[in-house]
């Protein structure tokens, strides 16, 4: 930290986009927080329902109407809007309430050690669409109770919700049903609304993030096919020694036997049974967001490993794992952030965040400092070929940067209906 | 009975009051990663140790993933560029009876001394003539010459 680091590099402060690129102060150990949070802030459909979200709660402030308590939704809208706000292209700024609400909220980042930038990005993604969650379903409580209330007061009025904010559907077909006088479609719509406040609440951050997996298990005695659906918000994958991120894709759909002390209870032979197990992409998420497994568990050494391989990433992605029937299968994928992991061990190290502009310039974060880089110096992530020795550390060309996290946008092709999906969605919140 | 995947699938047979870190236990019991080293993962959330999986959602034939970390969060020292090249040391150059050459000895044989004597040392403490200037190693007294600036 210093003057040196806050030096705005050229290249970035002359690109010609009105995009802003500032650097996060780092509080000690708050990188892994930093660099997700630069990846969250490039991916521009995030961005933006993140700077939608901020403008409400400002509007909602200026009309002094009461704001929902500080959760880490209304900090990250809070650090976005600041960003998005500077009027000087380049800088850095403190997320100092940002850190400090990621501290209060959870016991495991409230200490100064080294953190797991997966392991937050998750949480992270989580927490607010938990708190989305909840927003909505007190929003469908209020119509459901304003409804209910005036259904009683005067059903002839024909009372409407005031405000349809309910982000479920069912809410309002409770709703008309309330209209009605008569006591057991009302008694109808209270189980409704009951269960419209139960079921999940699909977010935006769900409609961004979340994926769903088939996992099919194929009994090898009766060839019956078990298969079952699973959200996700990334996939975390296998890697190996110089392997490119399409094979690490196909292994990881890849058949596997499960035998020996694995075998799978076969509802249809009624006993343990070899059987046939693979996953699939059955729904492609928007922005598709992959974790490479660079760690191993050495059991000879009795200790953690991080696994330096080469893996390659290209720029540009088409999912092969995906099942016959997911919607979009063939659609592309562009790299829009990596998240690199600097360091030789697993238990410390560094983070920073590689983004590509909308103009195509590579750009690091790495804190504070914000630095145009060449798409060499991004491959220069892919990992070693070769085992690393630390003896070696000194060596030139010889680091020990990897790219950890892959986040991938789905590349909107021109003249689709999909484009609806990219409007911040009022009604969702 | 539920899937685990760590970089193979295991199929556990866990009792409906099972928690994450049962889930942990015996992974580690396979295949020896310490439970606190993994984290468990399930339809895109981390589930926390005490939770018991029926409430996390987690029912028969549903898949589990175990993660491991990477941590990180260090500012990491950047390594300073130097702009101007490293200084060369000076190295000592070894003359034999160096001495020889503070002296010249005439026909007559009387002794001419060839070095200027430190003013400051007094008599027998010559002083170094080097290219511009002459220098007491005893007192560090040098003076330049032309100028004859002088510095202690």
């Amino acid at each position: 930290m210093g003057a040196s680091g806050s030096k705005p590099d050229k290249v970035v402060q002359e690109l010609p986009d009105d995009e802003n690129y500032f650097g996060l102060e780092n509080f000690g150990n708050t990188c892994y927080c930093n660099s997700v949070l630069q990846t969250l802030y490039f991916c521009r459909p995030f961005r933006e329902q993140v700077l939608h979200y901020g403008a409400r709660l400002q509007a909602a402030a200026a009309n002094s109407r009461q704001l929902p308590p500080e959760n880490m939704l209304t900090c990250l809208a809070d650090l976005f809007l600041q960003v998005n706000g500077q009027k000087r292209k380049c800088g850095y700024v403190s997320p100092r309430r940002f850190v400090s609400r990621v501290k209060a909220e959870n016991a495991l980042f409230s200490s100064y050690m080294h953190q797991d930038a997966h392991e937050f990005l998750n949480w992270l993604l989580n927490d607010i669409s938990e708190a989305l969650e909840k927003e909505g379903r007190s929003a469908a409580r209020r119509v459901s109770r304003d409804c209910s209330r005036s259904s009683s007061r005067a059903s002839s009025r024909g009372a409407s919700p005031t405000k349809a904010r309910s982000p479920t559907k069912a809410a309002t077909g409770a709703a008309m049903n309330a209209r009605s006088p008569s006591l057991q479609l009302l008694s109808q719509a209270a189980t409704k609304a009951a269960a419209a406040r139960n079921r999940p609440v699909r977010t935006w951050v769900h409609d961004l993030f979340q994926g769903k997996l088939v996992n099919e298990t194929r009994c090898l005695q009766c060839e019956t096919v078990t298969s079952r659906e699973e959200d996700f918000y990334d996939l975390s994958l296998e890697i190996d020694q110089n392997c490119s991120l399409t094979s690490c894709l196909r292994n990881f759909s890849s058949t596997e036997t499960l035998d020996a002390e694995d075998k799978f209870f076969c509802d249809q032979c009624g006993c343990l049974q070899e059987a046939q197990k693979r996953m699939r992409l059955a729904r492609l998420p928007p922005v598709l967001c992959l974790h490479l497994k660079r760690f191993k568990y050495m059991e000879s050494l009795g200790r953690m490993k991080k696994l330096m391989h080469r893996v390659t990433f290209p720029w540009e992605l088409k999912m092969i794992n995906t099942t016959d029937d997911c919607p979009d299968a063939d659609s592309a994928y562009e790299l829009f952030a990596v998240v690199v992991h600097m360091g030789a061990h697993p238990n410390h190290g560094h983070y920073v965040a590689l983004v590509r502009t909308p103009c195509g310039q590579w750009v690091c974060f790495d804190d504070e400092q914000v630095n145009a880089i060449t798409e060499a110096q991004v491959q220069s992530v892919f990992g070693h070929t070769q085992d690393w020795h630390p003896t070696r550390e000194d060596q030139p060309g010889l680091h020990a940067d990897h790219g950890y996290i892959l986040m991938y946008q789905r590349v909107q092709q021109a003249g689709q209906s999909r484009q609806q999906q990219q409007q911040p969605r009022e009604l969702h919140t | 009975m539920v899937f685990v995947r760590t970089d193979r699938t295991h199929v556990l047979e866990l009792g409906s009051t099972a928690t994450v870190a049962d889930v942990k236990a015996a992974i580690e019991a396979r295949q020896g990663i310490p439970a606190d080293e993994q984290r468990v993962m399930f339809a895109g959330r981390q589930l926390e140790d005490e939770s018991r999986l029926e409430s996390c959602g987690v029912s028969d034939d549903s898949q589990m993933y175990i993660l491991m970390r990477l941590l990180g969060g260090a500012k990491k020292r950047k390594k300073k560029t130097y702009t101007k090249p490293k200084k060369q040391k000076h190295k000592h150059k070894k003359v034999k009876l160096r001495v020889l050459k503070f002296y010249k000895v005439d026909d007559s044989g009387k002794v001419q001394r060839l070095r200027k004597v430190c003013p400051q040392c007094g008599p027998g403490i010559f002083m170094a003539t080097h290219f511009n200037r002459v220098y007491c190693g005893k007192c560090h007294l040098t003076y330049v010459y032309d100028k004859d600036g002088q510095t202690a």
